[in-house]
Protein backbone atom coordinates (compact mmCIF):
# COMPACT_ATOMS: atom_id res chain seq x y z
CA UNK A 1 0.00 0.00 0.00
CA UNK A 2 0.95 3.63 -0.77
CA UNK A 3 0.34 5.71 1.54
CA UNK A 4 0.96 10.11 2.07
CA UNK A 5 3.58 10.71 4.83
CA UNK A 6 2.81 10.31 8.47
CA UNK A 7 3.87 13.65 9.86
CA UNK A 8 0.32 15.49 8.68
CA UNK A 9 -0.50 17.02 11.85
CA UNK A 10 -4.23 16.12 11.37
CA UNK A 11 -3.44 12.32 11.73
CA UNK A 12 -1.53 12.41 14.30
CA UNK A 13 -3.31 10.45 17.45
CA UNK A 14 -4.21 12.21 20.59
CA UNK A 15 -5.53 9.91 23.56
CA UNK A 16 -8.96 10.10 23.08
CA UNK A 17 -8.74 9.24 19.46
CA UNK A 18 -6.86 5.82 20.83
CA UNK A 19 -9.29 5.08 23.53
CA UNK A 20 -12.42 5.99 21.27
CA UNK A 21 -10.74 4.07 18.15
CA UNK A 22 -11.44 7.42 15.69
CA UNK A 23 -10.98 6.72 12.51
CA UNK A 24 -8.63 9.37 11.85
CA UNK A 25 -7.70 8.08 8.70
CA UNK A 26 -9.30 6.02 5.83
CA UNK A 27 -7.14 4.54 2.90
CA UNK A 28 -9.90 4.08 -0.22
CA UNK A 29 -9.52 2.32 -2.89
CA UNK A 30 -11.33 4.02 -5.44
CA UNK A 31 -11.18 0.92 -8.10
CA UNK A 32 -8.96 -1.69 -8.71
CA UNK A 33 -8.25 -0.45 -12.22
CA UNK A 34 -5.14 0.42 -12.96
CA UNK A 35 -3.28 1.24 -16.12
CA UNK A 36 0.58 0.78 -14.70
CA UNK A 37 1.25 -3.25 -14.18
CA UNK A 38 3.56 -3.60 -11.25
CA UNK A 39 5.56 -6.95 -10.32
CA UNK A 40 5.12 -5.76 -6.46
CA UNK A 41 1.36 -4.84 -6.73
CA UNK A 42 -0.55 -6.52 -3.73
CA UNK A 43 -3.40 -5.85 -5.11
CA UNK A 44 -2.76 -7.37 -8.53
CA UNK A 45 -4.66 -4.05 -9.64
CA UNK A 46 -5.49 -4.00 -13.04
CA UNK A 47 -8.73 -4.72 -14.26
CA UNK A 48 -11.81 -3.22 -12.05
CA UNK A 49 -13.50 -4.50 -9.19
CA UNK A 50 -16.90 -6.90 -10.67
CA UNK A 51 -19.33 -4.59 -8.46
CA UNK A 52 -17.56 -1.17 -7.29
CA UNK A 53 -19.28 1.05 -5.49
CA UNK A 54 -21.58 4.08 -7.31
CA UNK A 55 -21.16 7.60 -7.16
CA UNK A 56 -23.79 7.64 -4.76
CA UNK A 57 -22.74 5.07 -2.74
CA UNK A 58 -19.73 6.52 -2.37
CA UNK A 59 -20.94 10.02 -1.10
CA UNK A 60 -23.12 7.81 1.33
CA UNK A 61 -19.53 6.30 2.68
CA UNK A 62 -17.82 9.87 2.71
CA UNK A 63 -21.11 10.95 4.99
CA UNK A 64 -20.68 7.79 7.65
CA UNK A 65 -17.30 8.40 7.70
CA UNK A 66 -17.42 12.36 8.44
CA UNK A 67 -19.71 10.75 11.28
CA UNK A 68 -17.20 8.54 12.43
CA UNK A 69 -14.39 11.51 13.03
CA UNK A 70 -12.58 10.79 9.94
CA UNK A 71 -10.12 13.62 9.31
CA UNK A 72 -8.50 12.48 6.22
CA UNK A 73 -9.14 10.41 3.39
CA UNK A 74 -6.43 9.20 1.18
CA UNK A 75 -8.11 7.69 -2.21
CA UNK A 76 -5.76 5.06 -4.07
CA UNK A 77 -6.49 2.22 -6.40
CA UNK A 78 -5.79 0.54 -9.19
CA UNK A 79 -5.47 4.24 -10.01
CA UNK A 80 -8.16 5.92 -8.66
CA UNK A 81 -8.47 8.84 -11.53
CA UNK A 82 -9.76 6.06 -13.63
CA UNK A 83 -13.04 6.44 -12.36
CA UNK A 84 -15.35 8.99 -13.96
CA UNK A 85 -16.35 10.24 -10.81
CA UNK A 86 -12.99 10.91 -9.00
CA UNK A 87 -13.07 14.75 -8.80
CA UNK A 88 -17.11 14.42 -7.56
CA UNK A 89 -15.73 11.97 -5.44
CA UNK A 90 -12.67 14.80 -4.02
CA UNK A 91 -14.63 17.46 -4.00
CA UNK A 92 -17.49 15.71 -1.56
CA UNK A 93 -14.78 14.85 0.58
CA UNK A 94 -14.23 17.97 1.23
CA UNK A 95 -17.62 19.32 1.58
CA UNK A 96 -17.59 17.15 4.83
CA UNK A 97 -14.45 18.64 6.05
CA UNK A 98 -11.99 15.69 5.71
CA UNK A 99 -8.68 16.08 4.58
CA UNK A 100 -8.51 14.81 1.01
CA UNK A 101 -4.80 13.29 -0.24
CA UNK A 102 -4.34 10.96 -3.33
CA UNK A 103 -1.48 8.60 -4.14
CA UNK A 104 -0.73 7.83 -8.03
CA UNK A 105 1.49 6.09 -10.35
CA UNK A 106 1.40 9.38 -12.24
CA UNK A 107 1.04 7.64 -15.44
CA UNK A 108 -0.92 9.37 -17.74
CA UNK A 109 -1.76 11.60 -14.83
CA UNK A 110 -2.40 15.57 -17.33
CA UNK A 111 -1.47 19.12 -16.04
CA UNK A 112 -5.15 19.25 -16.33
CA UNK A 113 -6.48 16.99 -14.12
CA UNK A 114 -4.16 17.77 -11.40
CA UNK A 115 -5.20 20.82 -11.49
CA UNK A 116 -8.76 20.12 -11.42
CA UNK A 117 -8.35 17.89 -8.79
CA UNK A 118 -6.04 20.63 -7.00
CA UNK A 119 -9.49 23.21 -7.71
CA UNK A 120 -12.10 20.45 -6.09
CA UNK A 121 -10.49 20.30 -3.10
CA UNK A 122 -7.42 17.59 -3.26
CA UNK A 123 -4.43 18.86 -0.51
CA UNK A 124 -1.47 16.57 -1.36
CA UNK A 125 -0.84 14.18 -3.78
CA UNK A 126 1.90 11.15 -3.45
CA UNK A 127 3.55 9.81 -6.76
CA UNK A 128 5.41 6.68 -6.58
CA UNK A 129 8.73 6.31 -7.31
CA UNK A 130 10.38 3.09 -7.46
CA UNK A 131 13.83 3.54 -8.82
CA UNK A 132 16.00 5.61 -11.40
CA UNK A 133 14.40 4.94 -14.76
CA UNK A 134 15.38 1.60 -15.80
CA UNK A 135 14.77 -0.04 -12.61
CA UNK A 136 11.02 1.77 -12.35
CA UNK A 137 9.89 0.60 -15.80
CA UNK A 138 11.05 -2.79 -14.61
CA UNK A 139 9.21 -2.87 -11.88
CA UNK A 140 6.02 -0.58 -12.74
CA UNK A 141 5.52 -2.94 -16.05
CA UNK A 142 5.23 0.54 -18.63
CA UNK A 143 7.90 1.44 -20.25
CA UNK A 144 8.19 5.61 -19.93
CA UNK A 145 6.25 5.42 -16.47
CA UNK A 146 9.00 6.82 -14.59
CA UNK A 147 9.30 10.02 -16.74
CA UNK A 148 5.60 10.44 -16.26
CA UNK A 149 5.90 10.02 -12.25
CA UNK A 150 8.48 13.24 -12.46
CA UNK A 151 6.43 15.32 -14.89
CA UNK A 152 3.77 14.73 -12.26
CA UNK A 153 5.55 16.15 -9.75
CA UNK A 154 6.32 18.82 -11.49
CA UNK A 155 2.65 19.81 -12.50
CA UNK A 156 1.91 19.18 -8.50
CA UNK A 157 4.17 22.28 -7.64
CA UNK A 158 2.41 24.17 -10.55
CA UNK A 159 -1.16 23.30 -9.05
CA UNK A 160 0.03 24.57 -5.63
CA UNK A 161 -0.26 20.81 -4.35
CA UNK A 162 2.27 19.12 -1.51
CA UNK A 163 4.21 16.93 -3.30
CA UNK A 164 5.65 13.72 -2.08
CA UNK A 165 6.64 10.72 -3.20
CA UNK A 166 6.06 6.69 -2.21
CA UNK A 167 9.35 4.49 -2.32
CA UNK A 168 9.04 0.84 -2.47
CA UNK A 169 12.17 -0.63 -1.00
CA UNK A 170 13.23 -3.55 -2.82
CA UNK A 171 16.44 -5.68 -3.34
CA UNK A 172 16.99 -3.95 -6.23
CA UNK A 173 16.46 -0.27 -5.06
CA UNK A 174 19.01 0.16 -2.70
CA UNK A 175 21.87 1.18 -4.70
CA UNK A 176 20.11 3.69 -6.71
CA UNK A 177 18.28 5.57 -2.83
CA UNK A 178 20.94 7.98 -3.00
CA UNK A 179 21.00 8.77 -6.74
CA UNK A 180 16.69 8.84 -6.62
CA UNK A 181 16.40 10.99 -3.76
CA UNK A 182 18.60 13.62 -5.69
CA UNK A 183 15.84 13.28 -8.51
CA UNK A 184 12.90 13.65 -6.57
CA UNK A 185 14.37 17.20 -4.72
CA UNK A 186 15.30 18.60 -8.22
CA UNK A 187 11.43 17.56 -9.12
CA UNK A 188 10.33 19.39 -6.17
CA UNK A 189 9.18 16.52 -3.88
CA UNK A 190 8.86 17.86 0.06
CA UNK A 191 8.49 14.55 1.48
CA UNK A 192 9.75 11.01 0.83
CA UNK A 193 7.87 7.45 2.55
CA UNK A 194 9.89 4.64 1.92
CA UNK A 195 7.95 1.67 2.78
CA UNK A 196 9.45 -2.43 2.48
CA UNK A 197 7.82 -3.63 -0.47
CA UNK A 198 5.87 -7.13 1.30
CA UNK A 199 5.40 -10.57 0.05
CA UNK A 200 1.44 -10.13 -1.40
CA UNK A 201 -0.07 -10.41 -4.61
CA UNK A 202 2.59 -9.99 -7.63
CA UNK A 203 5.21 -9.98 -5.55
CA UNK A 204 5.19 -13.69 -4.21
CA UNK A 205 5.19 -14.51 -7.85
CA UNK A 206 8.79 -11.64 -8.40
CA UNK A 207 9.91 -12.76 -4.77
CA UNK A 208 13.73 -12.20 -5.65
CA UNK A 209 12.75 -8.33 -5.88
CA UNK A 210 11.71 -8.74 -1.45
CA UNK A 211 14.56 -7.74 0.69
CA UNK A 212 16.19 -10.49 2.65
CA UNK A 213 15.32 -9.72 6.91
CA UNK A 214 19.20 -9.52 7.42
CA UNK A 215 19.47 -6.39 4.86
CA UNK A 216 18.14 -4.11 6.92
CA UNK A 217 21.44 -3.87 8.59
CA UNK A 218 22.59 -2.39 5.48
CA UNK A 219 19.66 -0.82 4.60
CA UNK A 220 18.58 1.09 7.26
CA UNK A 221 22.25 3.60 8.43
CA UNK A 222 21.64 4.31 4.51
CA UNK A 223 18.36 5.64 5.36
CA UNK A 224 19.07 7.67 8.16
CA UNK A 225 22.18 9.03 6.17
CA UNK A 226 19.53 9.98 3.79
CA UNK A 227 17.23 11.27 6.21
CA UNK A 228 19.75 13.66 7.29
CA UNK A 229 21.19 14.64 3.94
CA UNK A 230 18.02 15.45 2.61
CA UNK A 231 16.54 17.46 6.00
CA UNK A 232 19.95 19.84 4.93
CA UNK A 233 17.90 20.22 1.47
CA UNK A 234 14.17 20.66 2.26
CA UNK A 235 13.33 16.64 1.86
CA UNK A 236 11.30 14.63 4.98
CA UNK A 237 12.26 10.84 4.91
CA UNK A 238 9.66 9.39 6.74
CA UNK A 239 9.25 5.95 6.96
CA UNK A 240 6.42 3.68 6.47
CA UNK A 241 4.71 1.63 8.69
CA UNK A 242 6.90 -1.25 8.09
CA UNK A 243 10.31 0.17 8.42
CA UNK A 244 11.13 0.23 11.93
CA UNK A 245 11.48 -0.75 14.70
CA UNK A 246 13.01 0.83 17.66
CA UNK A 247 17.08 0.67 15.92
CA UNK A 248 19.05 3.21 16.54
CA UNK A 249 17.74 5.31 13.90
CA UNK A 250 14.11 5.82 14.70
CA UNK A 251 14.85 8.50 16.97
CA UNK A 252 15.74 10.58 13.55
CA UNK A 253 12.33 10.07 11.89
CA UNK A 254 9.88 9.12 14.59
CA UNK A 255 11.05 11.31 17.54
CA UNK A 256 11.58 13.24 19.80
CA UNK A 257 9.05 15.97 17.52
CA UNK A 258 6.59 12.58 16.12
CA UNK A 259 6.66 10.43 19.19
CA UNK A 260 7.85 6.58 18.67
CA UNK A 261 6.39 3.80 17.12
CA UNK A 262 3.05 2.70 19.10
CA UNK A 263 2.04 0.04 17.37
CA UNK A 264 -0.25 -0.95 14.39
CA UNK A 265 -3.08 1.11 13.71
CA UNK A 266 -5.25 -1.19 11.72
CA UNK A 267 -9.12 -1.31 12.88
CA UNK A 268 -8.09 1.39 15.53
CA UNK A 269 -7.32 4.40 14.16
CA UNK A 270 -7.44 3.34 10.31
CA UNK A 271 -10.02 1.96 8.14
CA UNK A 272 -9.22 0.15 4.45
CA UNK A 273 -12.05 0.89 2.14
CA UNK A 274 -11.64 -1.93 -1.22
CA UNK A 275 -13.54 -0.24 -4.44
CA UNK A 276 -16.46 -2.75 -4.21
CA UNK A 277 -17.26 -1.53 -0.34
CA UNK A 278 -15.26 -4.47 1.69
CA UNK A 279 -14.21 -3.23 4.75
CA UNK A 280 -11.06 -3.58 6.75
CA UNK A 281 -8.81 -2.27 9.31
CA UNK A 282 -6.27 -1.45 6.54
CA UNK A 283 -6.24 -1.50 3.19
CA UNK A 284 -3.35 -3.86 2.52
CA UNK A 285 -4.18 -6.32 4.70
CA UNK A 286 -5.36 -9.83 2.85
CA UNK A 287 -9.48 -9.42 2.59
CA UNK A 288 -10.09 -13.50 2.86
CA UNK A 289 -8.61 -13.12 6.72
CA UNK A 290 -9.31 -9.42 7.41
CA UNK A 291 -12.47 -8.24 5.44
CA UNK A 292 -15.12 -7.25 7.46
CA UNK A 293 -17.95 -7.03 5.88
CA UNK A 294 -19.19 -4.49 3.41
CA UNK A 295 -20.63 -1.12 3.23
CA UNK A 296 -23.48 -2.19 1.15
CA UNK A 297 -25.06 -4.51 4.12
CA UNK A 298 -24.31 -3.22 7.30
CA UNK A 299 -23.63 0.76 7.93
CA UNK A 300 -20.09 1.89 8.58
CA UNK A 301 -20.86 2.32 12.30
CA UNK A 302 -21.93 -1.21 12.96
CA UNK A 303 -19.00 -2.76 11.30
CA UNK A 304 -16.65 -0.59 13.03
CA UNK A 305 -18.07 -1.18 16.43
CA UNK A 306 -18.69 -4.56 16.27
CA UNK A 307 -16.97 -6.75 13.74
CA UNK A 308 -14.99 -9.47 14.92
CA UNK A 309 -12.27 -8.38 12.01
CA UNK A 310 -11.34 -4.83 13.25
CA UNK A 311 -11.48 -5.43 16.83
CA UNK A 312 -7.56 -7.35 16.84
CA UNK A 313 -5.41 -4.08 17.86
CA UNK A 314 -8.04 -2.09 20.40
CA UNK A 315 -6.98 -4.26 23.68
CA UNK A 316 -3.00 -3.88 23.25
CA UNK A 317 -2.69 -7.38 24.08
CA UNK A 318 0.62 -9.54 23.39
CA UNK A 319 -0.95 -12.55 23.21
CA UNK A 320 -0.86 -12.73 19.14
CA UNK A 321 2.70 -12.32 19.61
CA UNK A 322 5.23 -15.30 18.74
CA UNK A 323 8.91 -16.22 17.40
CA UNK A 324 11.31 -13.40 18.54
CA UNK A 325 8.55 -10.81 19.01
CA UNK A 326 6.91 -12.63 21.96
CA UNK A 327 9.44 -12.31 23.98
CA UNK A 328 10.85 -8.88 22.90
CA UNK A 329 12.13 -5.79 25.21
CA UNK A 330 9.53 -3.52 23.33
CA UNK A 331 6.60 -5.75 23.03
CA UNK A 332 3.83 -4.16 24.59
CA UNK A 333 4.69 -1.12 22.64
CA UNK A 334 5.37 -2.54 19.00
CA UNK A 335 3.14 -5.46 19.21
CA UNK A 336 4.76 -6.92 16.03
CA UNK A 337 5.21 -4.24 14.05
CA UNK A 338 3.19 -3.83 10.75
CA UNK A 339 0.49 -6.70 10.68
CA UNK A 340 0.16 -6.73 6.75
CA UNK A 341 3.85 -7.50 6.47
CA UNK A 342 3.72 -10.34 8.84
CA UNK A 343 0.63 -11.72 8.26
CA UNK A 344 1.03 -11.72 4.65
CA UNK A 345 4.61 -13.41 4.95
CA UNK A 346 3.88 -15.65 7.15
CA UNK A 347 0.10 -16.36 7.34
CA UNK A 348 -0.18 -15.01 10.90
CA UNK A 349 0.61 -11.64 12.65
CA UNK A 350 2.81 -11.37 15.32
CA UNK A 351 5.85 -12.33 14.52
CA UNK A 352 7.74 -10.15 11.87
CA UNK A 353 11.53 -10.54 10.91
CA UNK A 354 11.78 -6.98 9.41
CA UNK A 355 13.06 -5.18 12.16
CA UNK A 356 16.16 -3.75 12.70
CA UNK A 357 16.28 -4.27 16.75
CA UNK A 358 15.40 -7.73 15.86
CA UNK A 359 18.46 -7.95 12.70
CA UNK A 360 20.87 -6.36 15.73
CA UNK A 361 19.99 -8.45 18.42
CA UNK A 362 19.98 -11.66 16.56
CA UNK A 363 23.58 -10.22 14.82
CA UNK A 364 24.79 -9.66 18.49
CA UNK A 365 24.10 -13.64 18.67
CA UNK A 366 25.90 -14.29 15.62
CA UNK A 367 22.73 -15.60 13.94
CA UNK A 368 20.39 -14.02 10.88
CA UNK A 369 17.32 -14.67 9.39
CA UNK A 370 16.40 -15.92 5.17
CA UNK A 371 12.83 -15.84 4.08
CA UNK A 372 12.43 -18.94 1.55
CA UNK A 373 8.80 -18.65 -0.63
CA UNK A 374 7.31 -22.33 0.23
CA UNK A 375 3.88 -21.66 -1.15
CA UNK A 376 2.36 -19.28 -4.22
CA UNK A 377 -0.14 -16.91 -4.03
CA UNK A 378 -3.69 -17.41 -5.73
CA UNK A 379 -4.60 -14.96 -8.69
CA UNK A 380 -6.99 -12.69 -6.96
CA UNK A 381 -6.36 -9.46 -5.09
CA UNK A 382 -4.75 -8.95 -1.82
CA UNK A 383 -3.45 -12.99 -1.76
CA UNK A 384 -0.57 -14.28 -0.03
CA UNK A 385 1.47 -17.33 -0.12
CA UNK A 386 3.77 -18.21 2.22
CA UNK A 387 7.01 -18.21 3.37
CA UNK A 388 9.19 -19.87 5.51
CA UNK A 389 11.95 -18.06 8.03
CA UNK A 390 15.46 -19.62 8.09
CA UNK A 391 17.27 -18.57 10.89
CA UNK A 392 21.03 -19.26 10.22
CA UNK A 393 24.86 -18.19 11.49
CA UNK A 394 25.87 -15.00 10.47
CA UNK A 395 28.49 -15.25 7.44
CA UNK A 396 31.68 -14.47 7.99
CA UNK A 397 32.65 -10.88 7.59
CA UNK A 398 28.64 -9.63 7.45
CA UNK A 399 27.56 -6.46 8.99
CA UNK A 400 27.19 -7.35 13.21
CA UNK A 401 25.77 -3.76 14.06
CA UNK B 1 -22.39 1.18 21.41
CA UNK B 2 -19.27 2.23 23.41
CA UNK B 3 -16.02 1.36 21.37
CA UNK B 4 -13.26 1.04 24.04
CA UNK B 5 -9.32 1.02 22.93
CA UNK B 6 -6.21 0.83 24.62
CA UNK B 7 -3.29 3.54 24.37
CA UNK B 8 0.23 2.61 23.55
CA UNK B 9 2.29 2.52 26.64
CA UNK B 10 4.60 5.34 27.65
CA UNK B 11 8.23 5.06 26.51
CA UNK B 12 11.21 8.12 26.21
CA UNK B 13 14.44 8.84 25.09
CA UNK B 14 17.57 7.21 27.04
CA UNK B 15 19.21 10.54 26.45
CA UNK B 16 22.88 8.45 26.85
CA UNK B 17 22.15 6.38 23.74
CA UNK B 18 19.24 7.79 22.24
CA UNK B 19 17.12 4.82 22.11
CA UNK B 20 13.64 4.64 23.17
CA UNK B 21 13.00 2.65 26.69
CA UNK B 22 9.92 2.57 29.04
CA UNK B 23 9.13 5.43 30.91
CA UNK B 24 10.49 4.95 34.46
CA UNK B 25 13.08 2.35 33.17
CA UNK B 26 15.85 2.75 35.77
CA UNK B 27 18.99 0.73 33.60
CA UNK B 28 19.25 1.03 29.98
CA UNK B 29 18.65 -2.58 28.06
CA UNK B 30 20.74 -0.93 25.59
CA UNK B 31 23.66 0.68 26.70
CA UNK B 32 23.39 -0.10 30.84
CA UNK B 33 23.31 3.65 31.62
CA UNK B 34 21.12 4.73 34.99
CA UNK B 35 18.07 6.12 32.28
CA UNK B 36 16.34 7.80 35.31
CA UNK B 37 19.23 9.94 36.38
CA UNK B 38 20.31 10.96 32.99
CA UNK B 39 17.10 12.36 31.87
CA UNK B 40 16.63 14.10 35.18
CA UNK B 41 20.16 15.35 35.03
CA UNK B 42 18.67 16.49 30.94
CA UNK B 43 15.31 17.86 32.25
CA UNK B 44 16.70 19.77 35.41
CA UNK B 45 19.80 21.05 33.19
CA UNK B 46 17.81 22.70 31.04
CA UNK B 47 18.44 20.68 28.21
CA UNK B 48 14.63 19.93 27.45
CA UNK B 49 13.75 23.20 27.50
CA UNK B 50 16.01 24.51 25.23
CA UNK B 51 15.22 21.45 22.63
CA UNK B 52 11.67 22.53 23.12
CA UNK B 53 12.59 25.50 22.22
CA UNK B 54 14.40 25.22 19.40
CA UNK B 55 11.54 22.46 18.12
CA UNK B 56 9.31 25.48 17.96
CA UNK B 57 11.27 27.57 16.41
CA UNK B 58 11.81 25.35 14.08
CA UNK B 59 8.17 24.63 13.50
CA UNK B 60 7.66 28.54 13.41
CA UNK B 61 9.83 28.82 10.32
CA UNK B 62 8.54 25.74 8.96
CA UNK B 63 4.89 27.54 8.96
CA UNK B 64 6.33 30.72 7.65
CA UNK B 65 8.33 28.73 5.02
CA UNK B 66 4.78 27.32 3.72
CA UNK B 67 3.26 30.66 4.24
CA UNK B 68 5.66 32.29 1.63
CA UNK B 69 5.43 29.19 -1.13
CA UNK B 70 1.77 29.85 -0.51
CA UNK B 71 1.83 33.25 -1.43
CA UNK B 72 3.91 32.38 -4.90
Amino acid sequence: MDQAPDDVPRRRLSLSDQIGCVPVYVVWELTLACNLKCIHCGSRAGHKRAKELTTDECIDVIRQLAGLGTREISIIGGEAFIRRDWLIIIRAIRDHGIDCTMQTGGYKFSGDMIRAAADAGLLGLGVSVDGLEPLHDRLRGVKGSYREALRVLGECRRAGLTASVNTQITSAVMRDLPDVMEVIIDAGAKYWQVQLTVAMGNAVDHEDILLQPYDLATLMPLLAELHLKGRERDLVLLPGNNVGYFGPYDVLWRGPDRGYYSGCPAGQNVIGLEADGTVKGCPSLATDRYGAGDVRSASLADLWATHPALQFNRDRSTSDLWGFCRDCYYAEACRGGCTWTSDSLLGRRGNNPYCHHRVLTLAERGLRERIVKVEDAPARPFATGRFALVEEPLPTGALRT
Amino acid sequence: MTIEGKVAPDLVLCRQCLRYVFGGTAICPHCSCDARQIGDRYRDGGYLAIETMQRIDRLRDDAAQRRSHEGT
